[in-house]
Parts: structure tokens; sequence; C-alpha cells
């Protein structure tokens, strides 16, 4: 599709309208890089136009938001019953507790095993682990390099886009009581050491193409 | 008239307990000396005791945990140093003291996890309230009412007697279920879906829109690959995914 802008003054403004329009049809979150794939403006003028929408949409009924690496136009969510009523729409529903629970453990120390999520909450987690792979909100990133050489759990781009985040590094911080939690290495498997090496299961064919954000092992609250 | 208000801090168990002391001693739980932690627990069953407060057999065992750690580190001889610096405690998977250490800072670690899980909550519920221009397309229940317009009784014959004709016409058919043979499946799998050195779970040996006869035979045939020691069958865990990896 090729583009013919007016030569106008203040170019920043075309670009901003256009990418206002690109984000207003967009059917999911629009990145930088994928904005500037399909429109004739480098990156530095495309993140202008996004400042500057920004800018704008902290004043409109509209919201602009940041999630899970890209731009997206939403409802406000303060009007979220008028809008649904009107448009018989269904919320999607949140997590359970225990989910909720487990899959903060998981974004928090990923990529992280079983073992080391059981020892953690001091339960079994078998069954909210499956639902939570089901929901497309965690999956397995590879496998630890030990003793049965157990999956490793990560989250997905479906959790970002759950908790309204631009990032994993987006998270709350933690906070420790103690000073010398705060560096120290993940949660340990009982009865391992620390984290030792992960295998990529490439045999196993899983999606390759996902991208490096989802595996992102900054420790947080580090 | 103040009110005064009484916040107590409040023990799930006695991992808290003990991260309690570590708080108030500001102990560095990496290398958690154990004298001082030992003593303030059992200080505290003491206090229970005397108020006939009876605890569960969980902060009893704990107790002894702590005095066995203790016992060890007085022997002589013992790698089980109280000074800093000492890694080695990482090393030694069956050191209890090690392991107290390892719980305790899971423990800790769950406790600021739960911290700030109302704001993922938050967080949650404004995301789930947010919607997009794609929210309203599929609409899954669209409420079909069209009117039937003027319909008389003899066209409600008529389509009646052309569906009885259109049944005339059909015929049962029968459908053919091809017996799968073993040492086929066994091939198919040898050369199609599971080749040399590569590791498998047993959904992935299955072809798109598998037939219940299919997916049994393919079970049988892995049993019988794993009997010919073709190939082994790996399990993290009893609960976990059955992995299948080809070795000849």
């Amino acid at each position: 599709m090729r583009w013919q802008l007016l030569e106008i003054t203040g170019r920043h403004r075309s670009v901003k309208d256009l990418v206002e329009n690109l984000l207003f049809l967009a059917p999911e979150p629009l990145s930088l890089t994928r904005i500037a794939e399909a429109v004739p403006h480098s990156k530095e003028e495309i993140a202008a136009a996004l400042d500057a929408l920004q800018a704008e949409y902290s004043d409109r009924g509209l919201k602009l938001r940041y999630v899970s690496g890209g731009w997206e136009i939403t409802s406000d969510p303060d009007l979220a019953d008028a809008v649904q009523e009107f448009f018989n729409l269904q919320r999607r529903k949140h997590l359970s507790r225990q989910a909720l629970e487990t899959l903060a453990v998981i974004a928090y120390n990923q990529p992280i095993t079983r073992g080391q999520i059981e020892a953690i909450r001091g339960v079994q987690t078998t069954g909210t682990l499956h639902t939570l792979l089901e929901s497309n909100l965690i999956r397995v990133v590879g496998q630890r390099d030990s003793l049965g050489n157990p999956y490793l759990y990560g989250t997905t781009d479906e959790f970002l886009r759950h908790f309204g985040l631009g990032d994993v590094s987006e998270l709350p911080p933690l906070e420790f009581e103690h000073e010398s939690l705060a560096g120290v290495g993940k949660a340990v498997e009982p009865g391992n050491g620390e984290a030792e090496g992960i295998v990529t299961p490439v045999e196993f064919g899983f999606d390759e193409s996902a991208s490096e954000k989802d595996t992102n092992v900054q420790q947080k609250g580090a | 008239m103040k009110e005064y208000i009484l916040q107590l801090p409040s023990f799930e168990g006695p991992l808290d307990l003990l991260l309690h002391f570590v708080r108030t001693r500001e102990l560095d739980i990496r290398y958690l000396p154990i004298a001082p932690i030992c003593h303030d627990y059992l200080e505290f069953l003491r206090a229970c005791e005397e108020i006939d407060l009876t605890l569960s057999s969980e902060w009893l065992a704990m107790a002894a945990r702590l005095i066995y750690i203790k016992s060890c580190t007085l022997l002589p001889g013992r790698a089980l140093d109280e000074a800093p610096g000492t890694e080695s405690l990482w090393m030694d998977v069956d050191d209890p003291k090690a392991q107290l250490i390892r719980e305790l800072m899971d423990r800790e670690r769950l406790l600021a996890i739960r911290k700030v899980m109302p704001m993922l909550r938050a967080g949650e519920e404004q995301s789930l309230a947010s919607f997009t221009r794609a929210s309203g397309e599929d609409d899954e229940d669209v409420e079909v009412t069209r009117e039937l317009g003027e319909i008389g009784i003899y066209d409600l014959l008529d389509l009646y007697r052309r569906v009885l004709l259109r049944r005339r016409r059909m015929r049962p058919m029968e459908i053919e279920v091809r017996q799968l043979r073993l040492s086929e499946v066994i091939r198919e799998i040898l050369s199609r879906w599971l080749p040399r050195g590569a590791k498998k779970l047993f959904r992935a040996l299955l072809p798109v829109g598998f037939s219940l006869h299919q997916a049994v035979m393919t079970f049988l045939a892995v049993l019988e690959l794993a009997k010919m020691d073709r190939v082994r069958l790996n399990q993290a865990d009893p609960s976990d995914h059955l992995v299948i990896e080809r070795v000849r």
C-alpha cells in the first residue's frame, strides 16, 4: 500500500493522524516496528507521533494504552458498564485467587519449574498450571538441565494483555523485608542449587517466532 | 474516647515466625546464625505454654528442626559454619540448614508476591473493562428473530412432501473402518513422526483429526517400541507430560 501524503508544513501532524487511523482500525496492539513497516516514516517520527497522541488521549473519552509491546486504542474502563450494556459485550472472567497467585509467582520468577512454584506456594499446582496453559497466559519455555528435565514456564503476550502491561518490566516491583533477598537468585528447587543450564527443546517444535519479551528473565524486585 | 487499634503480626506458620525473628534481629537470611533464631523460637514456645496456648504439631516439628540444626553446628568438624562467607551451604543438598534457608527465602518471596497481588488485580480489572473495536465483532449469540411472513398451510404441506421425497432418495452409507496393523503404525512412527534423536509428546505422534482407533494403535506402538529399546519414555513427574525419545 502506497501512501501519498501531502507535503504540508508540520509533518508530524500528518504522521500523527496516520498513526491514529492505523490504531483505530487495528484488531490488536500495534508495535512501533509494525507501524514503521507499513508507513513511509522513520521510527523517530512515529515515536514522536505516538508521544503526541498519548498526550492528547489523556484528555479524551477514549484511552490510548501501551500493552504487550504495542499501542492500542480502547474504551474508557470507567464506562465499561454502559458500553457493555449497549453492545451486549462479554467481559472476560478474571482469574481465581489460586490462579492469580500461581501466575504471579511465574511472572516474577520466570523461567521457573513446577517444583519451584510449589516450593514457593506450598501447595500443589498441577491443575492451576493446566488452566493457565489453556488460557494461554503461560507457556513452556524450555527445560531445566537437571534430574527429570522438568519443564520451565514463562508468561505470554496474552498475559501482558490480560493485565494491561506493556512489558514484564512493568510489573509492580517486589518489596522484600530483607535487603539480602533482593539480589539473591530465584526460587531454588528443593534439594538443588541455583538455576543451571536451561535446555530449549527445539525438537518439540514450540513456536520459536515468539518474541523475546515473552521470556524476559529480568529479576523483578531485584 | 480515643480508639486504640492493636495490630499484631499474624503468623500462618512457623516459617513466618522465623522470618519475624530474622527481621527483628536484623539477621542476614543467607547465613542465618542459628543460635539466636533457635533461642527466640523456643522462648516463643515457652510463652505459648505459659498462656496455655496449644500449637499444632508443625510448630513443634520446627522446634525439633532448629534444635537439630543447632546441634550440628556445635559438633566439631562439620561444615555448617556460622560465619558469613560460607557459600558452600548451597552446594550441600542434604544440608538441613541450607534447606531451612531455602524455605525461608521461598516464603519471603511468596509474601512479597502476595503484597503486590492487589495491584495486579486492579490492573486486571482495568484491562478487562477496556474494550477495543475488535471486541464487538464476533458476536456469537446473534439473536435471529426473523418474521416468517405469509406462509399458508399448503406451503407447509408442500415443504413436508419435498422433505419426504428427499429422504427416500437417501441411502445409509457404509463407512468402512480400516483396521490398522501394528507393524504399519510402528513403521509410520519411525519414518514420519519420530526421526532419530527426536523427543516428542505423545500427542505429536498422532495425525490431525485422529480417530480413537488410531490413538490406541499408536499407544500400543509406542509401548512396543519401548520394549524393543528403540524409544525411551521420560516423565518428569507422574502427573507430567510423557515425552517419547527415539534412541535407535
